[in-house]
């Protein structure tokens, strides 16, 4: 086993790792830029090691640097968490050239999944399903591959880009028309009549399949998770097992997302993504080969670390769990708390946090790498913890996770905590109708609702903590009752 | 008198209506009576209107984040004094409330700074002194003490100094 582990990273994920390293016994390297100098990260490790960089996260992403300090901390291990250079296959290299042992997959592994068209095509060999496409310049074999690939489609400009010229196309009727108008739109605004189709698919889920594969050839499933709430293109809320998933279908992934982790080789932990279709078909995304911000839903689950699972893969011990052995228990969502206001579109909020109180209760996990006193700067992502809970049930789940962000008080910065609260509320998302497009469609019934009685004792909390406003209200005498510069 | 802030974005306004034998304040159209309030460090407690809340306030910018019953609230409390309804060329100070002049203590023509006293107003039985919010020269008081006013009157107005965006 490992002895002392450098982790390339910081704030939660590097407090997350450094907790299953001190439960193993294994010492812990921290790096930090002059920025994080106070942060929980560094005074939870073993030693820690500052980087030298003029712009914060450059620091940790200059592999030289990082690899130099690992040798010279005595390091015999790097983990590189998520974000940053987790999947940067040159990374993997220099650390393995350096006699040390990188905590993920080999790096022609990562390079062959970090690349859209190989790892599509990969995929596609290996009998995971891709989304039927077709490009082509003769219209009359175009035609015949679009009705193969069936309806709605969405057809635009091989050489577009952006929105511009697409159509969906929801019937055979349709297709000659609106491939004679896309063809000719293309050739007016990109100089390239060449169309392009592909499957459309409405109101798609995101959902991914967890494995773990060891280097004695074991690959298993660690079930799926259902990622669909998402904003500005990233995850807000996920949850295992994912809800109303018809049971073929969850076998079907899973078994595509072992095939493929199989197929490479796949030594490490890593997690196959699908966009979900509403009739139950299915289509490779990507695969990630790392460990995701929303493992901790599986762990709950499985009652795995998967941190300990991938410190034990890459000192060459076999998986500790066999796949007949893997059974999920009751229901897990985790949500990410991020400093942004959702009410002036999701945009990233900068502070200092104040006040820092967290929830307690069975089943909450609080992910966290922050601290009172920490400024918030635009420097690195505005994502601050993760708040979790398990239940023996969705629905046990959703209320104590809905108990705990009510619980959470983190102050100094503007939050999503409440809007994160409203989420996880909202009866659609009790009912698990879930899809890509959620947030969007419910924009208006996931807005704060009025409550007078409670903003009127907000109010006075603030006015109150206002010393020429307290002055005036109990101390000073009824002549000279005024509230300084404070009046109007 | 009464006091502008804001609360989620929402302009309210805030006054103080009595103060004895327990706090009376109206707060937007609403009157609401404050039974109890304690604080320790950011956290606190109040009761108004005989509901207890308990919760934690700080300082997020230039606002005030309280937070009360599992949601968080964002205070702006308006320091500077707003122009509303400004006249050509002047701020001016207008009454938030009917009332009756006490005593004048500023003239036309008098250069004032922050906080000195302009005017002492009654209203509601109780006395209020109007103090100016930033230094300028008064352009012209008007009212004179005894004199009863009504809400929205002109009470004093300020010469426009250069350079003031408000």
């Amino acid at each position: 086993m490992l002895k002392r582990v450098l982790i390339a990273n910081r704030g939660e994920i590097a407090c997350r790792i450094m907790r299953t390293l001190e439960r193993m016994g294994i010492e812990s390297v921290a790096v930090y830029h002059h920025e994080d100098r106070a942060a929980p990260h560094v005074r939870m490790a073993t030693a820690a090691v500052q980087l030298q960089a003029e712009v914060p996260t450059a620091a940790y992403l200059d592999q030289g640097q990082l690899v130099e300090v690992a040798r010279r901390s005595g390091a015999d291990g790097v983990h590189p968490g998520y974000g940053f250079l987790s999947e940067n296959a040159a990374f993997a290299e220099r650390v393995a050239d350096a006699g040390l042992t990188f905590i993920g997959p080999d790096a022609a592994t990562i390079r062959l999944m970090g690349d859209k068209i190989r790892s599509r095509d990969f995929a596609a060999e290996h009998g995971v399903p891709v989304a039927p496409s077709v490009i082509a310049e003769d219209a009359a074999r175009f035609a015949a591959r679009a009705l193969e690939i069936g309806f709605p489609l969405l057809i635009k400009a091989a050489a577009g880009g952006g929105g511009k010229g697409m159509r969906i196309v929801r019937s055979a009727a349709e297709l000659a028309g609106n491939l004679a108008t896309a063809a000719a739109e293309a050739q007016r605004y990109f100089g390239d009549g060449r169309i392009y189709a592909e499957r459309y698919i409405e109101q798609p889920r995101h959902i991914e399949v967890q494995v773990l594969g060891d280097r004695h050839g074991n690959v298993v499933h660690l079930f799926e998770r259902e990622c669909s709430l998402q904003r500005r293109y990233q995850k807000i809320v996920e949850e295992s097992p994912a809800p109303n998933l018809p049971e073929q279908v969850r076998a079907a992934m899973c078994a595509a997302a072992v095939r493929l982790a199989r197929a490479a080789r796949y030594c490490n932990a890593g997690t196959v993504e699908f966009v979900l279709a509403a009739d139950g078909a299915f289509y490779f995304l990507e695969m990630n080969t790392r460990l995701q911000v929303e493992h901790p839903v599986t762990e709950c689950v499985l009652g795995l670390d998967l941190v300990a699972e991938q410190l034990r893969i890459a000192a060459g011990e076999p998986l500790s769990v066999r796949q007949e052995a893997l059974q999920v228990r009751g229901h897990a969502i985790e949500c990410r708390v991020c400093a942004e206001e959702p009410e002036h579109d999701f945009r990233p909020a900068t502070g200092r946090i104040g006040v820092l109180q967290l929830p307690q209760g069975p089943g909450v996990r609080f992910d966290g790498g922050i601290r009172v006193g920490q400024a918030v700067t635009p420097a690195f992502d505005s994502m601050l913890a993760k708040l979790v809970a398990h239940g023996s049930t969705r629905a046990e789940a959703a209320a104590r996770l809905a108990t705990a962000l009510a619980d959470l008080a983190l102050l100094g910065v503007p939050t999503n905590i409440d809007y994160l609260r409203r989420v996880v509320m909202h009866p659609q998302f009790l009912a698990g109708q879930l899809h890509t497009g959620f947030l969007a469609q419910h924009a208006v019934a996931l807005r704060p609702v009025e409550s007078p009685a409670e903003a009127a004792a907000a109010a006075v909390a603030a006015l109150l903590a206002e010393p020429a406003f307290h002055q005036v209200a109990f101390a000073v005498p009824e002549p000279y009752a005024t509230i300084g510069p404070w009046n109007n | 008198m009464a006091y502008r802030i804001q609360v989620d974005g929402r302009d309210t306004e805030v006054e103080i209506r009595a103060r004895r034998p327990l706090l009376r304040l109206r707060i937007g159209d609403a009157e609401h009576t404050l039974q109890a309030a304690e604080a320790c460090g950011q956290q606190f407690t109040l009761v108004l209107d005989g509901v207890s809340h308990r919760g934690w306030r700080c300082a997020s910018g230039d606002d005030l984040q309280v937070r009360l019953n599992g949601r968080t609230y964002t205070v702006h409390l308006v320091r500077r004094q707003r122009a509303a309804g400004t006249n050509e060329g002047q701020e001016e100070i207008r009454a938030s409330m009917p009332g009756v002049v006490v005593a004048v203590h500023a003239s036309a023509g008098q250069a004032v700074n922050t906080g000195d006293g302009l005017l002492t107003l009654e209203s509601m039985k109780l006395q209020m002194t109007i103090v100016a919010s930033h230094a300028g020269v008064v352009a012209q008081v008007h009212v004179v003490p005894e004199a009863v006013f009504e809400r929205g009157a002109l009470l004093v107005s300020f010469a426009r100094q250069e350079g003031s965006a408000e």
